[in-house]
């Protein structure tokens, strides 16, 4: 009876949640716990809350008891546009609205002999960039507001070796919602006027998927901790997405494009398309420098080749599109390091260089992502035996990044076969970023 | 504290400090090269021009002409870029400048009959727009913006048929789809496509006009050239500018020079005309050429001798030569003043045609070689001004050796003998009694086709 308190509970925080998006290496949201975005997410060979059902399950057996650990993670991003000088000297910009996405780490586990079962629900995955003055905004035939959202849900199983080694198993079942909204312009002759026609917004939430999850932790010494986690890449599929045009165009183009929408076989169609997760792979050791200070190194590997296009399928060849993606695999460098002050009170601290797996050209109003330096600090609190509490703040600041290479915009063949030298629906030039990510933990074992 | 603990302190501190120094700065503009080279200009294609421009033939305008007029022939060659090239076109039978059999009609384009030419068929008024014009929602401006009709001046003023210098010619409306396009001239229509690659080919009717009326005179029914002059060359100012301005980059345009009326097989050698009517025909004035329409006008009974309206005499045909020189001189000239402006020499090549066979008119071939074989030896369609589908594959390929030798590309050229022109048009009547070679309706469409 408990238990189904437990998990009702889980439940009701997931759907206040549950949308919450964000800003992540491509689009990784690696901030899965407070304590470890504290410590610049190298927490696989410490693992030691219930956030290592994400970070590492194995940790899971070196635990005791049970516990609920919430995690509530407000991601607050922001981004400016500088577009390419014009040929009349001028140039556009753009700034992305002022958001925030709370993104949930939620975990449950219970310790019984060698054996320690948990769950716990994440979102590892996801993005929210809404530009501002979408009427306006230049790269709104590529998007202005754009949502991705997954959800993990993980049951992981840890077994306890023997006192230094511990071993893991669980599923990564998961789920994504996207929304992409964007618009239609045509140029029509003379001066300089140009027109939006039709306001697009593609919708779809795809079927739960499964998937294994793996962890490991040896403790070589007492000191050398060697960790090793692994979520496998993932195919999710969605099937019953929806596209709706709606005519947006000055009266005087009203009858023409309600012609072209009627042309199109209407303003409401169903489609489909695929969206593919890398896999993440840590490999990580930890290791205790003093009895109160401890550092540790994660390299995270991010298989983002599987990330190779969006392709939206509505059976319609006018409205079918492909965005190419093209991603590479990339090696993430995370450094973290803890201080137990006293008994009580714990400070962290972390560093994270990221490289971004986005190719030059796709870089776009949909996700500018660009090379990453993140630090964080954070503080935990032991309240009393049962009762933890953390906070912490992680300042993810991205390199200005620019698609215009040797005055020539970079592109993917597709996109020169299809658009020549140009000009290109995605706008030339340079984008920053920069996300506060904020963090409060409490745990609470039973 | 011990040491270590200090550093460590000191690190997060330092974290911290280095954490609140990030923040979000605006960037930087970047600037693009919008220097073109070879093939990019090939990228997008924006064609300027009259009825020789819009795939006129036989009398008029319909798909299985525009499909091969020189603009879309052109742009099959320049290749593997998917951008679009569209035409205003026009379904079957097409509209032609025929006068109708029924005034709530319009006159679809001319055909051979077996016997002579006449309107291969007719569209209610009320039908055109619903079953004729095929692309008038196509919500850009076509890339073929050539408007039968057009004169130099209307390129940069016509907004529609009662602002053009031939009022009531309806190619205007649906062509350049004013106010809906937003009342924008042909010129500033291309601008706004940001071709990289322009053909215009004008100033054909600044002196048709006169020639086919058979009084030509300047400053009434021929543009005088220091007008023709001044327009021509704002033409090319005009889309330089537009073109820099609002897309960055430079056109590559390439002009066609006027050809000299002597041409084209609807201008008849007196001589010739003779031998076509059967006998001496007897002209009010001392005609070098007769209009071949005239053929139609005797065949109906009309009295001799010729009317003057149906001749050009000597001092008329001066009038048009001079007109014709001068044009080319002066479009020679605002070429070479223009790095971005090359020439097509469409008067040599045209005049260059065998008269008995190449730029012979299909009737006088027909008679003794049949349909097949007339219809694949001219180059002219059944009015007798206008390109048929080979004529125009002719065009097309000396623009593409322009284009090449200006560009230093290696576009191929069109194979000629692949177009095929069926001037029956599929519509091939038995053999009726006839009152001559052209029924008065296909007569007066060669008159109507020009003013």
């Amino acid at each position: 009876m408990e238990g189904t308190k437990r998990l009702l509970l889980i439940a009701g925080v997931v759907c206040l949640l549950g949308t919450g998006t964000a800003l992540g290496a491509g689009f990784n949201i690696y901030e899965a716990g407070a304590k470890a975005t504290a410590l610049g997410g190298a927490f696989t060979a410490t693992a030691d809350d219930g956030s290592a059902i994400f970070y590492n399950p194995a940790g899971l057996a070196f635990l005791e008891g049970s516990a609920l650990d919430l995690n509530l993670m407000p991601v607050v991003p922001t981004a400016e546009f500088t577009g390419a000088v014009q040929p009349d000297g001028s140039h556009a910009s753009g700034k992305t609205v002022d958001q925030s996405f709370p993104i949930p780490g939620v975990y449950y586990y219970q310790n019984s002999g060698d054996l320690t079962w948990g769950v716990g629900i994440c979102a590892p995955f996801g993005l929210g960039v809404e530009w501002e003055d979408p009427d306006n905004w230049i790269g709104r035939a590529v998007s202005y507001d754009v949502d991705l959202a997954t959800i993990y849900i993980t049951p992981a199983l840890a077994w306890k070796v023997n006192e230094d080694v511990a071993l893991s198993l669980g599923v990564d079942a998961a789920f994504t919602e996207i929304e992409l909204n964007r618009r239609m312009l045509t140029d029509f002759g003379g001066g300089n006027a140009s027109y939006d026609v039709v306001d697009v917004q593609i919708e779809g939430e795809s079927k739960m998927n499964f998937t294994p999850v793996a962890g490991a932790m040896i403790k070589a010494t007492d000191k050398l901790t060697f960790g090793l986690m692994y979520h496998h890449e993932k195919t999710l599929q969605i099937d019953d997405g929806t596209l709706e045009l709606a005519n947006i165009a000055p009266a005087f183009l009203e009858a023409n494009v309600d012609a072209l929408i009627a042309g199109l076989g209407g303003t409401e169609h169903e489609g489909s398309t695929e969206l593919n997760l890398p896999h993440m792979l840590s490999l990580a050791v930890a290791y205790q420098l003093t009895e109160k200070a401890r550092v540790e190194f994660d390299a995270v590997h991010f298989g983002w080749s599987h990330f190779e296009e969006l392709r939206l399928d509505f059976g319609n060849e006018d409205l079918n599109s492909t965005i190419p993606e093209h991603y590479d695999d990339v090696w993430q460098l995370r450094f973290g390091a803890a201080y137990d002050v006293n008994e009580k009170l714990t400070l962290m601290g972390g560093y994270v260089r990221d490289e971004s797996p986005q190719p030059t050209a796709s870089m776009s109003p949909l996700l500018p992502d660009a090379n990453r330096n993140d630090y964080s600090i954070g503080v935990q609190y032991r309240l009393n035996d049962r009762l933890t509490l953390t906070g912490t703040y992680m300042g993810v600041n991205f390199e200005e990044r620019t698609n215009v290479v040797g005055g020539t915009q970079v592109v993917f063949p597709d996109e020169e076969e299809e658009y020549g030298s140009g000009p290109y629906p995605n706008p030339a030039g340079s984008y920053d970023s920069y996300a506060d990510i904020f963090g409060i933990g409490i745990g609470y074992r039973f | 504290m011990t040491k270590f603990t200090k550093t460590l302190l000191g690190g997060v501190t330092l974290l911290a400090l280095l954490a609140a120094g990030c923040s979000l700065d605006t960037p930087d503009p970047v600037t693009l090269d919008y220097t073109l080279e070879g093939a990019e200009y090939f990228e997008s294609y924006a064609a300027i021009g009259n009825s020789l421009t819009a795939g006129f033939m036989d009398g008029g305008l319909v798909m299985n002409g525009q499909v091969n007029s020189y603009p879309q022939l052109l742009a099959s060659v320049l290749g593997a870029k998917s951008f679009t090239f569209q035409q205003p076109l026009i379904a079957f039978p097409g509209i032609g400048s025929s006068t109708p059999s029924d005034p709530a009609n319009a006159a679809g384009v001319l055909h051979f009959d077996g016997a002579g030419i006449s309107i291969v068929g007719e569209t209610p008024l009320v039908d055109v727009q619903s079953n004729l014009l095929l692309a008038m929602l196509y919500p850009v401006p076509y890339n073929n913006l050539g408007v039968p009709g057009a004169t130099t001046w209307d390129v940069s003023n016509a907004l529609d048929s009662s602002t053009s210098q031939s009022p009531g010619n309806s190619y205007f409306d649906f062509i350049l789809r004013n106010p809906t396009l937003g009342n924008v001239n042909m010129i500033d229509q291309a601008i706004a496509l940001g071709p990289k690659l322009v053909t215009c080919w004008i100033g054909n009717n600044d002196i048709l006009g006169g020639a086919t009326s058979g009084e030509p005179v300047v400053g009434v029914s021929v543009t005088p050239t220091a007008n023709f002059t001044a327009m021509f060359e704002a033409i090319l100012d005009d889309l330089t500018d537009g073109v820099e301005g609002r897309h960055g980059h430079t056109p590559a345009i390439f002009v066609g020079n006027v050809p000299s009326i002597a041409s084209a097989p609807y201008f008849v050698p007196k001589a010739l005309f003779d031998v076509m009517a059967g006998n001496p025909i007897p002209c009010d004035e001392d005609a070098v050429f007769v209009r071949f329409p005239a053929l139609s006008y005797l065949a109906a009974g009309g009295p001799v001798p010729l009317p003057e309206e149906w001749t050009l005499d000597a001092a008329e045909v001066g009038v048009v030569d001079t007109a014709v020189t001068e044009y080319n001189a002066a479009i020679a000239a605002a070429v070479a003043a223009r790095d971005n402006v090359w020439l097509y020499d469409a008067n040599a090549v045209l005049a260059g045609l065998d008269p008995n066979t190449a730029a012979a008119h299909f009737l006088a071939l027909v008679g003794t070689v049949g349909i097949e074989t007339a219809a694949a030896t001219t180059y002219f369609s059944l009015d007798g001004i206008h390109p048929n589908n080979r004529g125009y594959g002719l065009v097309a390929n000396g623009f593409i050796d322009a284009i090449n030798a200006a560009l230093g590309t290696t576009l191929p050229q069109i194979d000629i003998g692949a177009l095929i022109w069926d001037p029956t048009y599929g519509q091939l009547t038995p053999p009726a009694k006839r009152d001559g070679l052209i029924t008065p309706e296909a007569a007066s469409a060669m008159d109507a086709i020009f003013r």
